[in-house]
């Protein structure tokens, strides 16, 4: 049973076949074989058809399908949790993006100027200047006639101590050894 | 992603949806649902004997499994065979669990072979013996059956969904109308 021949049972009866097309259908099958297919392959696609499906079934998954989708509110957005460095820093971009993007701010300032005679006249005006700055730098001289002689170092001198004569150190000791006064050692050495 | 100020998602491909979805779009999701809702049930009505409890059961879980795992979806191929192979193997799953002896005997159809040839068709009777019919064929082939001639899908898109070859789908295909054809033979016009 070729695709044909099963086109063909769908579309027309037996009687309404070609001369070509009933020898392609003989070739396969008997008349009544032919008109018994014509008449299943009309009847099969309006073939127990069944009940609709209950509209409750669309709602139950309908509801199912809400169910899962997520809830839009801010109550999702307010519960965000991120760290107090990650929202300075966005913060902090967003002020720098916002001062950046910023058109500058043009103000026209009024200059009197008043011609005093009638000629061409410039004004200079620095706009800008480079600032240069010195630094000191050895350069050492390769003639020596002109290396600058060092002075000689100065160091100052302490005052000298006064000199105290040795003689000083060879006299007597002034006053009384307590071996010559017994009454004085007794009351040194009293133990009562 | 798409506009969500839209006021209408009937135009959007199923894929698009299934990103949307992803990003917990509940109107994508009634949009998908509203496409393939009625579909799907119809499936596992005619898949699983008749049963609409059942039915609305498996269509359930169906569209939970795409509400809890959207992402499972891989949007390069098509939802349409991606939704019928899930199903499919829902169905398979319910197929190894239920044992024959557990489907009702006196579910309508009875046995095609004692039914009455009448000149003038009836219908119903007629209808009675090809549902029988489809049920007698086995899981893989009432499987072809159902998405080729019932639901319609294309030879390509049941390959996808039953994951072989084209070629297999075609031969499955042959081989079920063969058997029901020659089941419903005793009925001529």
């Amino acid at each position: 049973m070729n695709e044909l021949v099963e086109k063909l049972a769908s579309r027309k009866t037996f009687s309404e076949l070609t001369e070509t097309e009933r020898e392609a259908v003989l070739a396969e099958m008997s008349p009544d074989a032919y008109e018994n297919l014509r008449a299943l392959l009309l009847a099969a696609p309006a073939l127990d058809t069944g009940p609709l499906p209950p509209a409750a079934l669309r709602a139950r998954l309908l509801d199912r399908m809400a169910a899962t989708a997520p809830r839009r509110s801010m109550s999702g957005v307010l519960a965000l949790r991120m760290p107090v460095w990650q929202a300075a820093a966005v913060l902090a971009i967003a002020v720098a993006v916002v001062w950046f993007l910023k058109a500058p701010v043009v103000q026209e300032v009024a200059v009197p100027v008043v011609r005093i005679q009638t000629d061409t006249f410039f004004r200079e005006k620095v706009v800008w200047r480079e600032r240069v700055v010195f630094r000191e730098k050895a350069a050492p001289q390769e003639n020596p006639a002109l290396v600058i002689a060092l002075p000689e170092p100065f160091f100052p001198r302490e005052p000298a101590a006064p000199e105290i004569p040795s003689a000083m150190f060879e006299q007597a000791p002034a006053g009384t050894s307590l071996r010559d006064e017994p009454a004085l050692m007794d009351f040194f050495v009293q133990t009562k | 992603m798409l506009n969500r100020f839209k006021t209408t998602y009937r135009n959007i491909p199923d894929e698009a949806l299934m990103h949307e979805i992803t990003l917990r779009n509940e109107r994508a999701f009634a949009e998908l649902y509203d496409r393939y809702g009625a579909r799907m049930h119809r499936f596992f009505y005619r898949m699983l004997w008749r049963d609409a409890a059942k039915a609305e059961d498996f269509t359930q879980e169906l569209f939970l499994k795409i509400i809890e795992k959207p992402q499972s979806f891989d949007t390069g191929r098509s939802f349409k065979t991606w939704l019928y192979t899930l199903a499919g193997n829902m169905c398979k799953n319910e197929y190894r669990r239920k044992k024959p002896e557990d489907l009702d005997p006196t579910r309508p159809g009875g046995d095609i072979s004692t039914y009455y040839l009448p000149d003038q068709i009836d219908r119903q009777l007629f209808e009675t013996s090809l549902r029988e019919a489809i049920d007698l064929l086995s899981e893989v082939h009432k499987q072809c059956f159902v998405l080729r001639y019932q639901e319609e899908l294309s030879v390509a898109e049941i390959a996808a969904v039953a994951g072989c070859p084209e070629g297999t789908v075609k031969s499955r295909l042959h081989y079920a109308l063969q058997q029901v054809s020659e089941r419903m033979a005793v009925f001529k016009y």
